[in-house]
């Protein structure tokens, strides 16, 4: 599904990726881990058109993908709300959201527990309540690849917790393709979970069985 | 009272009008919203100096104004795109030249009869026909953009990223919505003036968003209180002789004001 080959990424003189090759297949479950400024996001910006490699191949099939950046856009005072921005997960936008567009969006909300927030002002929320937001904006569009850049930094660990099985839900039942970039690995792996550990180069790309073989050779991921 | 109406130039003035404030309150959002409100103040600076080159060269000074503001919008996002020059700062340098060329055009060249103020403050009751026109033309083109892109441009305007990511073409619509603000000010300049017209692109969704929480409401509470404020407008400035681009913007900061007050009594 994806095939990254020989990617090189610099700024100027600073190389942040170097020589990356790897692939991920439908249905994987990737966890992509290694210390600040390992390349992790540049990484995954690749596949959201976000930035070219400087020299090398990023090859995607033309699949519905779900995206959560790790910065999330929190303009101070902007006008929007909740409705508003779930809706522009959706493929297919129409001036106004359906009647089932509406539905769905209610339906989500509830899972992610947060079912008041439906008509409410993306500026009044928490900042758990907005990152819960913007992963129903992922989840929205039935993804058959999901790309998540931290996506539980600002979550309390109870509702991680949940996330988590909500993600592995995902996967099993309906084999959606999940990529995801985090600094926290222990609450999220299962054992046929891939993992791939960055820093710059790729370090280790492999089973998580397999991965803590390796950490016990003396790598750590942050 | 209202026998003045009958009048064709208070006619004119009042549809121009119309035309002027849901142009700007269409576009209002899309820039202030997305910290690129001073774009609309400085092509109006950079129409000064288009209008005058007009004047000077042609016998219809929109042929030249036009074109040329068009070209200095589009020079605007070239520069804030390259990394080198902030948004305000391209916005700032562009403005500043266009403007001084102007002044040196209005000091050096031959026949120019036109007084200075009558540009800066403008005058609608003096606006022809071809005004009211061009006037019309560019609120169904703003309309037909806005109505046919609005997912688009909102996304762009709130996460420019994520408007990438879900491809939509950020570039085109930039430059596009560049376009037809250059074309809103160049036709808004003559009739409501060139320090003026765009307090009629910055003052609807700075007041809408105080009392709204989604950004669709605040576009149409902009354009319910813009088409309220440039009628009232007009219909103060004719009888007081008063500027009537000054009259608008002197009741929008009231509105503001009135808004903010509100606001912070209720927040108590």
């Amino acid at each position: 599904m994806i095939k990254y080959e020989n990617v090189n990424v610099s700024y100027g003189k600073f190389n942040v990726l170097s020589n990356v090759s790897f692939e991920v297949r439908k249905g994987d479950f990737l966890h992509i881990v290694g210390p600040n400024g390992s390349g992790k996001t540049t990484l995954v910006k690749m596949l959201v058109g976000l930035l070219e490699p400087t020299s090398g191949i990023v090859e995607m099939r033309n699949v519905q993908t779900g995206y959560l950046p790790q910065k999330l856009n929190t303009k101070h005072n902007f006008p929007m709300t909740v409705r508003e921005v779930i809706y522009s997960g959706f493929k297919h936008q129409k001036l106004k959201p359906s009647i089932e567009e509406c539905e769905l969006i209610k339906k989500w909300l509830e899972i992610m527990e947060i079912p008041q927030l439906f008509k409410e002002s993306m500026s009044f929320l928490s900042g758990g309540q907005q990152q819960r937001v913007f992963l129903i904006r992922a989840l929205i569009s039935d993804p058959e690849l999901l790309i998540l850049d931290e996506p539980t930094s600002a979550l309390d660990p109870s509702f991680r917790e949940k996330f988590y099985h909500l993600l592995d839900d995902l996967h099993t039942r309906n084999k959606t393709t999940i990529i995801h970039v985090t600094h926290d690995l222990t609450d999220a792996v299962k054992d046929d979970c891939k993992i791939m550990y960055i820093d710059q180069r790729i370090k280790f790309f492999g089973l998580y069985k397999d991965f803590e073989e390796f950490e016990h050779r003396g790598h750590h991921h942050a | 009272m209202l026998d003045f109406l009958q009048y064709d130039f208070i006619q004119n003035a009042i549809l121009i009008g119309i035309a002027l404030a849901l142009s700007a309150a269409l576009l209002s959002p899309f820039l202030v919203l997305n910290q690129q409100a001073m774009i609309a103040d400085g092509l109006a600076h950079v129409s000064f100096a288009g209008i005058i080159l007009g004047i000077l060269l042609s016998n219809e000074a929109l042929y030249i104004a036009l074109p040329f503001v068009m070209l200095a919008s589009i020079l605007i996002k070239y520069l804030s795109t390259t990394k080198t020059i902030n948004g305000d700062a391209a916005i700032g340098l562009v403005s500043s030249v266009s403007f001084a060329i102007g002044l040196i055009m209005v000091k050096k060249g031959e026949g120019f009869s036109i007084s200075i103020e009558s540009m800066l403050v403008g005058n609608i009751f003096t606006a022809s026909n071809s005004d009211l026109i061009l006037s019309l033309v560019i609120t169904l083109l703003i309309s037909l953009f806005i109505l046919f892109f609005y997912r688009s441009l909102f996304l762009m305007t709130y996460d420019e990223n994520y408007a990438k990511f879900s491809k939509v073409k950020v570039a085109f619509l930039g430059y596009a919505l560049a376009a037809l603000t250059s074309f809103f000010i160049v036709i808004g300049v003559r009739t409501i003036g060139t320090l003026l017209i765009s307090a009629l692109v910055i003052f609807p969704s700075i007041i809408s968003s105080q009392w709204t929480k989604s950004f669709r409401n605040t576009l149409l509470l902009g354009i319910g209180s813009s088409l309220l404020i440039v009628i009232l407008g007009i219909f103060i400035a004719h009888p007081l002789e008063i500027p009537v681009g000054s009259t608008i913007v002197v009741l929008y900061a009231i509105v503001l004001m009135i808004s903010l007050i509100i606001k912070s009594m209720l927040r108590r």
